[in-house]
C-alpha cells in the first residue's frame, strides 16, 4: 500500500471499518456486507455468555477470547500444485481471570463447564510458595463493537484451480524471462481471522481477511546459484495476484545481476535505504524497542529516553492497527483492547511506547491495543502492528543524487532487533554502489547491515515523499511468538555499518 | 469429534483415493517471570489435527496423476463440517495433480513410541521445579560475580501425544515431552554497579537472550544453561567493539551452528532437487563449488590443503573436514523425533551425506518417487558427525570464539552468511578478550575446503551437531578499526 505524503494518517481517514470504541451501544454496528460471525463463533457465544455470567463474580476479571481462523496456501512449482491449510489456521479459546491481581489464562479447543473451568483456574491463581506474584487491574469500560468489512473476491471459497492457474502463468513468465533462470515458484496465501471477545463489560467481534503473495527466482550460472524473492500483501482478496504480476520482471533481473554481485567491503557508509529496508529499520529500531512488556522487565533503553531526542527531525514514526490498512489492522487485539494509532516519534523526540494490557496496567499507560498472541494457544505480548516512518519532501532520485560514495541497500531479508543495548542488524539481497550521486551498476550481496539505533537514526538527512508498506513473513518476539505485521517507511538516507 | 470418529469417516468415503491423519494432543503448563515475579500462570489443553486427501486420476496424455491437499482438523469439528472439508480437500486434491505415486504399504506397526521422558503427573510443582534450577543459578558459585541476573523467565512444560493413521494401514502413537525455557540475563559492566549509563557512556547493561529445550525434564541442564548464559551476559558487559582482526579465524558457535549445517540439509531436500532449486545428485559432492575445493574423494578429512583469506595457512590445520549428516527419528535427546513423517513412511537413522559425499535425499517419499531414488522420509531431527578440530587444536590457537549472533543468517541457495555479532571471545594464547557489535560475513562457497568442525557435540532441539565451525575466510565489518 502507497500513503502519499500529506495523506492523514487518522484511523476513520484510511480505514474502511466501522469502530464505535468506548461507546455504551446495546447492539455491535455491522459495516460492509456478506460475512457474520463464522458457525463456530456464532454458536458458542451463548456458552461463553455464560461462562462469562458465571464467573466473573467469582473471580472479578474474566473475559473469553474465541478465535476461527482458516485460510489456505497455493503453490505452483515446476511440475507441481500445491494447496495446503495455512499454518495460521486455529480454532480455540483462551480463557483469562484474575482474582486479587494474579492472573491466569486456560487455552482450550473447547468450552468446559464453570465448575471444570474454576478448578483450573483456582489451581493456576492459587501461590503456594508466596512467592512475589504480579498485582493487575484489569477493570474494562463498556464497549461494544464490530468488524465486518466488505469481501472482495473471497479466495478461500473460489475454485482452487482458478487462483493455481493464475499462479502457474506469474511462475512462467518468471521462468522465461531469463535462460539463467533454473527454477521459479509462485505463492500466495489468504487468511480469514474471526475472533469475538467477550467479558462482562465488552463484546467485540471482527473477521477479515488477509493475503500474501510471492514469486521466488533462483537463478544458476556455473557454481553460482541465487534466490531472489519478490512479494505483495494487504487486505482483501484475489486482487492481490494483480499486484504480483508487476513483481516477476524486476525480480528475475534482479537475481540475475547477483550472479556478478560481489562482498561489500566492511566500513561504514552512506546508505539510502529502499522503503522495505526503512520499514524494517522503523520496525526493529523503534518498533520492538518501545514494547511496554519489555519496558516492564527493564529489557528496552528507550524507557530512559521517553521525551527525549533518539534521531533526527527527520524521523516521525507510527505503529497501530489503525494507522494503516495493512495485514496488522484489526478492530481490536487479543486481549480485548481496541487498535489505535500510536505516535512513537515525533520529529526524532520519542513519545510514547505500545502496549499490551498488562504493562500498561503496571506502567499506568493506555493500553494501545498491541496485546498479540501467535494463536489462542499462546500468551499475550505487546506487540507491532503497522509500523512505518512517515513521508519527507525529497524526491527518491534526490537521495541518490546527494551521496559522494555510498550504497543503495534494497530487497530486504530479515531483521533483528536489541532493544537494551540498542544494536541493530539488517538483512538486504542486494546493494547497489553509488558514486557522485550516480549509481554504477556494481552490484554486492548479501549486505548485513548494523549499527547503534541512535546513530543511524540521528544521521538521516533526507527523506523521500512517498511510503510504501508491506506485511509479508511475520515477526517474533526474540525467536518465537510470531505475529502478522506491517512494516514500511519513504526512502531514507543514513549511515551505516555494512558488511 | 474423536480421532477414531473422523478415521471412521475418512474409511466410509469411497471417493478418496487415498488419505493420512494425523492428531496432536498438548497437555501444558506455563510460568512466566519477571525477575523473580510471577506475571501469569497458563494451562493449555489442545488438540489440532492434519488431514491429507489424496486424489487418483489421469492427464489429458492418459498417464496416471495423484493429487493432494492438506486441510486442518479442529478437535471441535462436527460431522457436517467434517464433510464439507473433506469436499473441499478433494476438490482441492483433483486440481493439483502430479505424476502417480503411492503412499506406503502396510507394514508392522509399533504400537507406542515414547520418546524422552515418560508421561509425567504435569502440575505446576514441576514446573516450579524447573523454576528453582534456574533461579539457583544465579547464587554462587555459577554466578561468581554476582553482576548479572536474570531479568525474565518463561517456563513451558508440555506433554504431546501424537497418533498417525493412513488409508494403507499405518497407525502410529508415540508421546513426548517438551521443556522448555526462555531466558533474559543482564548485567552490569565492571565498576559500574549503581550508576547511570547513557546512550553512548559504555555504562549500559548489557543483556542476552537464550532459548532452551529439552525431550526430558532435566532441571540440571536448564541450570547449567541459565549458568552459561549469566557468565556470557557478563562477558558482554566486559565487551569492547569488535575491531579489525586480520586472519584470526573465526568459530562460530551456539544457534548458529544448526543454522549453518541448514545450508547442507537444504542441498540434499528432495523437494529442493526436485524443484531445481538444489543441483545435488548421488554420489556427487554436498558442495557444488568444485573449482574451490578440488576433487573431493573418499579421502575423507585431511584431502586438502587451503589457505586463510590474506594467504597465510589457516594455522593449526592444512585441511578442511568433509562432513558426515543425516537425520535420525530418534535422536538421542531430540525434539522433534517421531517414528513415521506424514505420509506414514517409517523412518529410520539416514545418512545423506558421509565424508562430504552425498548418499541419500531427505523429504516426503512422493518426491523420490519423482527422482526415481531410494525413498528416506522427511525428517527435521538432525545429526552432524564430529570433526577433527579437538580442544587442543583450538587451545594452540588464536580465534575469534563467536558465541552469539543477533539472528545468524545462511542463504540456502548461495551459501551467503552473516551476522551482527552479539557476543564475541578473542582467544589469544592465554588471554580471552570479549568482543562486541559489527558483524562477520562469508560463503559457504569460500569456506568450503578448508571448514573444520570442532570433536565436540553440542545439542540444539531437533539438531546434534559439532558445537563450532571454524572459518578462515570470513569478513570482519569492526565497529573500531
Amino acid at each position: 500500500m502507497k500513503i502519499s505524503a500529506g495523506t492523514s494518517l487518522k484511523r476513520d481517514n484510511t480505514l474502511s471499518w466501522c469502530y464505535n470504541g468506548g461507546m455504551n451501544t446495546s447492539d455491535p454496528i455491522v459495516a460492509g456486507s456478506g460475512d457474520r460471525p463464522t458457525p463456530f463463533l456464532a454458536s458458542s457465544r451463548s456458552g461463553m455468555r455464560d461462562l462469562v455470567r458465571d464467573l466473573t463474580p467469582r473471580y472479578g476479571f474474566f473475559s473469553i477470547l474465541a478465535t476461527d481462523c482458516g485460510g489456505a496456501n497455493f503453490e505452483v512449482l515446476p511440475a507441481e500444485r500445491r494447496v495446503s491449510e495455512s499454518t495460521w489456521t486455529e480454532r480455540g479459546f483462551v480463557i483469562r481471570a484474575s482474582l486479587d491481581g494474579r492472573v491466569a489464562e486456560v487455552s482450550l479447543d473447547v468450552l468446559p463447564s464453570s465448575k471444570e473451568l474454576a478448578v483450573t483456574l483456582d489451581t493456576l491463581l492459587a501461590e503456594k510458595s508466596r512467592i512475589e506474584c504480579l498485582q493487575a487491574d484489569l477493570a474494562e469500560t463498556e464497549d461494544r463493537a464490530s468488524w465486518y468489512p466488505p469481501a472482495t473476491v473471497d479466495p478461500l471459497t473460489l475454485q482452487a484451480s482458478i487462483i493455481l492457474d493464475r499462479l502457474d502463468t506469474l511462475r512462467l513468465r518468471a521462468v522465461a524471462a531469463s535462460p539463467l533462470v533454473v527454477t521459479a515458484r509462485t505463492r500466495a496465501e489468504w487468511v480469514r481471522t474471526s475472533k469475538l471477545y467477550l467479558s462482562d463489560k465488552r463484546e467485540l467481534e471482527q473477521s477479515y481477511l488477509w493475503g500474501q503473495a510471492y514469486v521466488i527466482v533462483t537463478v544458476r550460472r556455473g557454481e553460482k546459484t541465487k534466490q531472489v524473492f519478490d512479494a505483495v500483501s494487504g487486505l482483501g482478496g484475489v486482487e492481490l495476484l494483480d499486484s504480483l504480476a508487476s513483481c516477476s520482471e524486476g525480480t528475475v533481473a534482479d537475481a540475475v545481476a547477483l550472479l556478478d554481485a560481489v562482498s561489500i567491503e566492511p566500513g561504514e557508509y552512506t546508505v539510502v535505504l529502499s522503503p522495505d529496508m526503512a520499514g524494517i529499520l522503523a520496525h526493529e529500531a523503534f518498533g520492538h524497542g518501545v514494547e511496554t512488556d519489555m519496558f516492564v522487565k527493564g529489557r528496552a533503553k528507550a524507557a530512559e529516553y521517553l521525551g527525549k531526542r533518539v534521531g533526527s527531525p527527520l524521523v516521525t514514526m507510527y505503529d497501530g492497527a489503525a494507522s494503516a490498512e495493512q495485514t496488522g489492522s484489526f478492530l481490536f487485539d487479543d486481549e480485548g483492547t481496541g487498535g489505535s494509532s500510536t505516535l512513537v516519534l515525533d520529529k526524532g523526540i520519542l513519545v510514547s511506547g505500545i502496549s499490551d494490557l498488562l504493562s500498561a496496567r503496571e506502567l499506568g499507560v493506555r493500553a494501545t491495543g498491541n496485546g498479540r498472541r501467535w494463536s489462542f494457544t499462546r500468551k499475550a505480548y505487546a506487540r507491532m502492528t503497522n509500523t512505518f516512518f512517515t513521508a519527507g519532501t525529497s524526491e527518491e532520485s534526490d537521495l541518490i543524487a546527494g551521496v559522494k560514495y555510498g550504497w543503495l541497500i534494497e530487497r530486504s531479508n530479515s531483521g533483528m532487533e536489541d532493544p537494551k543495548n540498542w544494536g541493530i542488524q539488517l538483512v538486504a539481497l542486494v546493494g547497489r554502489e553509488i558514486r557522485d550521486g550516480k549509481l554504477t551498476g556494481k552490484i554486492a550481496s548479501p549486505v548485513i547491515c548494523t549499527g547503534f539505533v541512535p546513530d543511524v537514526l540521528g544521521a538521516v538527512d533526507a527523506v523521500s515523499d512517498t511510503v510504501e508498506l508491506k506485511g509479508n513473513g511475520m515477526c517474533g518476539k526474540g525467536y518465537k511468538e510470531f505475529v502478522k505485521v506491517s512494516s514500511g517507511a519513504p526512502w531514507m538516507r543514513t549511515k551505516m555499518r555494512l558488511g | 469429534m474423536k480421532y477414531d470418529q473422523v478415521t471412521e469417516y475418512l474409511r466410509s468415503r469411497k471417493d478418496l483415493s487415498d488419505w493420512t491423519w494425523e492428531s496432536s494432543h498438548e497437555h501444558s503448563r506455563e510460568l512466566f517471570f519477571t525477575r523473580r515475579r510471577k506475571d501469569l500462570s497458563r494451562a493449555k489443553d489442545v488438540e489440532k489435527g492434519r488431514l491429507c486427501i489424496h486424489a487418483d486420476g489421469f492427464f489429458p496424455d492418459g498417464k496416471l496423476s495423484r493429487g493432494s491437499a492438506v486441510v486442518s482438523v479442529p478437535q471441535s469439528i462436527l460431522r457436517s463440517e467434517l464433510e464439507a472439508l473433506v469436499d473441499k480437500a478433494l476438490e482441492r486434491a483433483r486440481v493439483s495433480p502430479t505424476p502417480r505415486w503411492s503412499l506406503p504399504a502396510p507394514f508392522p506397526q509399533p504400537a507406542l513410541v515414547t520418546a524422552g521422558a515418560p508421561a509425567v503427573a504435569l502440575d505446576l510443582a514441576l514446573l516450579a521445579v524447573l523454576r528453582d534450577a534456574a533461579f539457583s543459578a544465579e547464587e554462587k558459585p555459577t554466578n561468581p560475580s554476582g553482576r548479572a541476573h536474570l531479568a525474565a523467565l518463561e517456563l513451558f512444560l508440555t506433554e504431546r501425544e501424537h497418533r498417525l493413521t493412513s488409508s494403507t494401514g499405518a497407525d502410529f502413537h508415540w508421546s513426548d515431552l517438551l521443556a522448555e525455557a526462555e531466558a533474559v540475563a543482564v548485567a552490569s559492566p565492571l565498576g559500574t554497579q549503581g550508576r547511570v549509563g547513557t546512550a553512548s557512556s559504555g555504562l549500559d547493561e548489557a543483556e542476552l537472550v537464550e532459548s532452551w529445550s529439552s525431550s526430558a525434564m532435566d532441571p540440571q541442564a536448564l541450570r547449567v544453561m541459565i549458568a552459561r548464559l549469566l557468565n556470557r551476559v557478563v562477558d558482554r558487559a566486559d565487551a569492547r567493539p569488535l575491531y579489525l582482526l586480520g586472519d584470526t579465524p573465526i568459530l562460530i558457535t551456539g544457534d548458529a551452528v544448526p543454522e549453518f549445517f541448514g545450508y547442507y540439509f537444504n542441498r540434499l531436500s528432495a523437494p529442493q532437487i526436485h524443484m531445481g532449486a538444489s543441483d545435488a545428485r548421488l554420489g556427487d559432492s554436498v558442495y557444488p563449488f568444485a573449482s574451490d575445493i578440488g576433487t573431493v574423494g573418499a579421502g575423507g578429512a585431511g584431502s586438502m590443503s587451503r589457505t586463510s583469506g590474506t594467504g597465510g595457512t589457516l594455522p593449526g590445520s592444512r585441511a578442511g573436514d568433509l562432513p558426515t549428516l543425516g537425520f535420525d527419528p530418534a535422536l538421542p535427546g531430540g525434539t522433534e523425533n517421531r517414528p513415521a513423517d506424514a505420509d506414514g513412511f517409517a523412518l529410520e537413522r539416514t545418512v545423506l551425506a558421509e565424508k562430504g559425499i552425498i548418499r541419500a535425499f531427505e523429504g516426503p517419499s512422493r518426491y523420490a518417487s519423482w527422482l526415481d531414488v531410494p525413498a528416506k522420509g522427511a525428517c527435521t531431527s538432525r545429526w552432524v558427525s564430529p570433526g577433527t578440530l579437538g580442544d587442543a587444536g583450538l587451545k594452540a590457537m588464536d580465534h575469534l570464539e563467536a558465541c552469539v549472533f543477533s539472528d545468524f543468517y545462511v542463504d540456502h541457495a548461495s551459501g551467503d552468511f552473516g551476522g551482527e555479532l552479539r557476543l564475541g571471545i578473542l582467544h589469544r594464547g592465554n588471554t580471552r578478550i570479549p568482543l562486541t557489535g559489527g558483524s562477520i560475513s562469508g560463503s559457504i562457497s569460500q569456506e568450503c575446503g578448508a571448514l573444520r568442525f570442532t570433536e565436540t557435540l553440542d545439542q540444539h532441539g531437533p539438531f546434534l551437531g559439532p558445537s563450532g565451525v571454524l572459518l578462515g575466510k570470513a569478513r570482519i565489518a569492526a565497529v573500531e578499526g
